[in-house]
């Protein structure tokens, strides 16, 4: 079973365009939803959230499309981002109510019992929680409910070091049962790198790729070497070259390697670099 | 079970883990019978995808090293001598094949490759 | 019907910020009004609570608008039961405005200067009138995002002061004509001045109606924009 399923999206703006995005995100697993700022990513989440109309494509969570029952589509989607998306004058317990009102499968001592571990203050608005508290509420909203699809849209950023580590053990704990996914995006790479199973690529509203990260990962290998080393041949092969007074370096599908020379340097690249080269490609 | 993840090495992820168990299987340091810990528990405790475990573990299988049980997990198979023979001499083959792609980078002939091969063969 | 429901309490629970603010006027209404005499000032009162009812009426509308997206619009109702909830809110939030107004009257009525039909009648007739520009106002906001926060604070503050200058100049005008008794306005203000309540009830109905109409127009303005 498909936790998500995206087919043949599209939105049309004044001056942007988001065309064809398709991908399927099996139960289970996370995907990072990587691209540039102003790449398409949250435009992408709000029309899978329904937040904005798409002109065309079908979005499916769990196999169930919005129109065929808005209510419980919008309960399986749990959502977190880099704002505090609660009303400022409202305290945790003010949002508890609210939590409980509206949401079926609403628990408030598993709600509480997380507020606690997370130590957020019962009493204060929510003007005055830091980042990290705000995050941490969010999250405590969603985890004290059942849902199937949690979406984080650039949810760690600016968030520091041991709360971005939290938020990363908070996803993989979410997916142990097997029967719910992550869709992450960012356009930090390495806040997703380790765990995420699928990367997305978004550039200018389209798809670049979209495979499972060891797919992509065997699939480019990073090439480092002398210019002696740059043959025309490889440099056509290279994406993203950058050349310096003592080198090169960039990015080379790993069955074009062999046409490089043995003194060039191979290595395992990041996704970041592999991202980069390509944006670095396509804009050339 | 002791598994430890370098970012730094050649080898991908997926690869270490599956090596990593190996070893320690091949050692007897993981008995048979012993129930692995499951594919999205290792997955978070070594805070890789779940994907990358899953590739481990199904190479593992394939090479008749564990066996999935549909509800218990992944167990650790009987050691069979002629599996384990044939690990041992897949690592001679590689090595051997590392020392004749070094040997050939710096040109060395295949007389003076057999010669020392013949050396260390008298040291033994 | 449900969702609504919980989404006009979501509303009352906006507005805690402006509890002090609402507390002080009506204080400050209490101090005029046992100041004021006459008849006409034993219901000024109720014109004054709408007034600022209807400006604070808008202030789901500002609250929403600092709040990131993201929660709101992702609680599981239909996108039209936010509006539903939202006029509902206005509904009695105006009808609380209404009766904490008419208080002030009560020691009106015990000097026998009006009778309690007549704040009755007067208050229903103000609310009808308060509810009409009131759903007037949530039209607008729904059909029109102000982003600019100073423009906003300004918009947010014209329909309460046309209702209330507005009100009090056609209660002026309105007492004038009904001196002159002989011309047909005059009559037909005779008429309605010893028929009230039938007046009152006629802008009661009219207002519910009008006021359900705009919150289904508005309803699937904003079903539009999601699905």
């Amino acid at each position: 079973m498909n936790t998500l399923e995206v087919c043949g999206l599209q939105k049309n703006y004044k001056d942007f365009c988001l065309k064809d995005i398709s991908l399927e995100l099996p139960a289970g697993y996370i995907c990072g939803y990587v691209g540039q700022n102003g790449a398409g990513k949250t435009t992408t989440l709000d029309l899978i959230t329904h937040q904005k109309k798409s002109d065309g494509g079908v979005i499916k969570i769990n196999g169930m499309e919005y129109k065929e029952n808005p209510k419980k589509y919008k309960e399986m989607i749990g959502y977190v981002r880099d704002m505090c998306y609660f009303p400022n004058d409202f305290t945790l317990l003010d949002i508890q109510r609210i939590l409980k009102d509206f949401y079926e499968t609403f628990e408030e001592d598993k709600f509480m019992n997380l507020c606690k571990k997370w130590n957020l203050p019962e009493k204060k608005k929510i003007k005055d929680y830091s980042k990290g508290m705000s995050i941490r509420l969010m999250f405590a909203g969603i985890l004290a409910r059942d849902t199937k699809l949690l979406i984080l849209d650039e949810a760690t950023n600016g968030l520091d070091p041991v709360v971005k580590q939290e938020v990363l053990e908070i996803l993989q704990d979410y997916i142990q049962d097997g029967e719910r996914s992550v869709l992450f995006s960012t356009h930090i790479l390495s806040d997703i790198e380790q765990i995420a199973d699928y990367i997305f690529f978004i550039h200018k509203g389209k798809k670049i790729f979209y495979d499972t990260k060891e797919e992509i990962a065997e699939k480019y290998l990073l090439v480092k070497g002398g210019l002696e080393e740059l043959t025309d041949a490889a440099s056509g092969k290279i994406k993203g070259l950058k050349k310096t007074s003592v080198g090169f370096e960039g990015i080379i599908e790993s069955d074009e390697s062999t046409c490089l020379s043995v003194k060039c340097v191979l290595e395992k690249p990041t996704i970041d670099k592999i991202v980069v080269a390509f944006i670095k490609d396509m804009e050339e | 079970m002791r598994i430890v993840i370098s970012n730094q090495s050649e080898l991908p992820i997926y690869a270490q883990i599956r090596e990593q168990i190996k070893e320690q299987i091949l050692n007897g340091l993981i008995n048979e019978g012993t129930v692995l810990p499951s594919i999205r528990q290792l997955a978070k405790e070594l805070g890789v995808s779940v994907i990358t475990t899953t590739r481990a573990y199904n190479e593992l299988e394939s090479e008749g090293f564990i066996s999935s049980v549909q509800g218990k997990g992944s167990i650790v198979r009987k050691r069979d001598n002629n599996m384990i023979r044939e690990q041992y001499l897949k690592r001679i083959e590689e090595g051997l094949e590392s020392a004749f792609a070094t040997a050939k980078l710096i040109g060395m002939s295949k007389e003076e490759l057999k010669e020392i091969f013949e050396a260390l063969l008298q040291e033994e | 019907m449900m969702d609504a429901v919980r989404f006009m309490k979501m509303d009352f629970m906006k507005m805690k910020t402006q509890a002090k603010l609402m507390a002080l006027v009506v204080l400050v209404v209490i101090a005029f009004a046992s100041k004021m005499m006459g008849e006409t000032m034993g219901v000024w009162s109720i014109l004054y609570m709408i007034f600022m009812g209807i400006i604070l009426c808008s202030t789901p509308f500002s609250i929403d608008n600092m709040v990131a997206d993201g929660f709101i619009k992702l609680l599981p109702a239909r996108a039209r039961q936010r509006v539903f909830g939202r006029y509902m809110f206005a509904a009695v939030f105006l009808i609380v405005c209404t009766v904490l107004g008419s208080f002030t009257s009560i020691p009106y009525v015990i000097k026998g200067q009006i009778t309690v039909g007549y704040i009755l009648s007067q208050g229903v007739i103000f609310l009808s009138v308060g509810l009409f520009i009131n759903s007037l106002q949530y039209v607008f906001s729904y059909f029109f995002e102000i982003k600019n926060q100073q423009w906003l604070s300004i918009i947010r503050l014209l329909p309460g002061f046309i209702f209330f200058f507005g009100g009090s100049v056609l209660m002026d005008t309105l007492g004038e004509m009904q001196e002159g008794t002989r011309n047909k306005i005059g009559m037909v203000l005779n008429y309605a001045m010893e028929h009230q309540g039938v007046v009152a009830f006629v802008f009661l109905a009219a207002a519910v109606v009008f006021t359900m109409l705009c919150a289904v127009v508005c309803g699937k303005r904003e079903e539009r924009k999601e699905a």
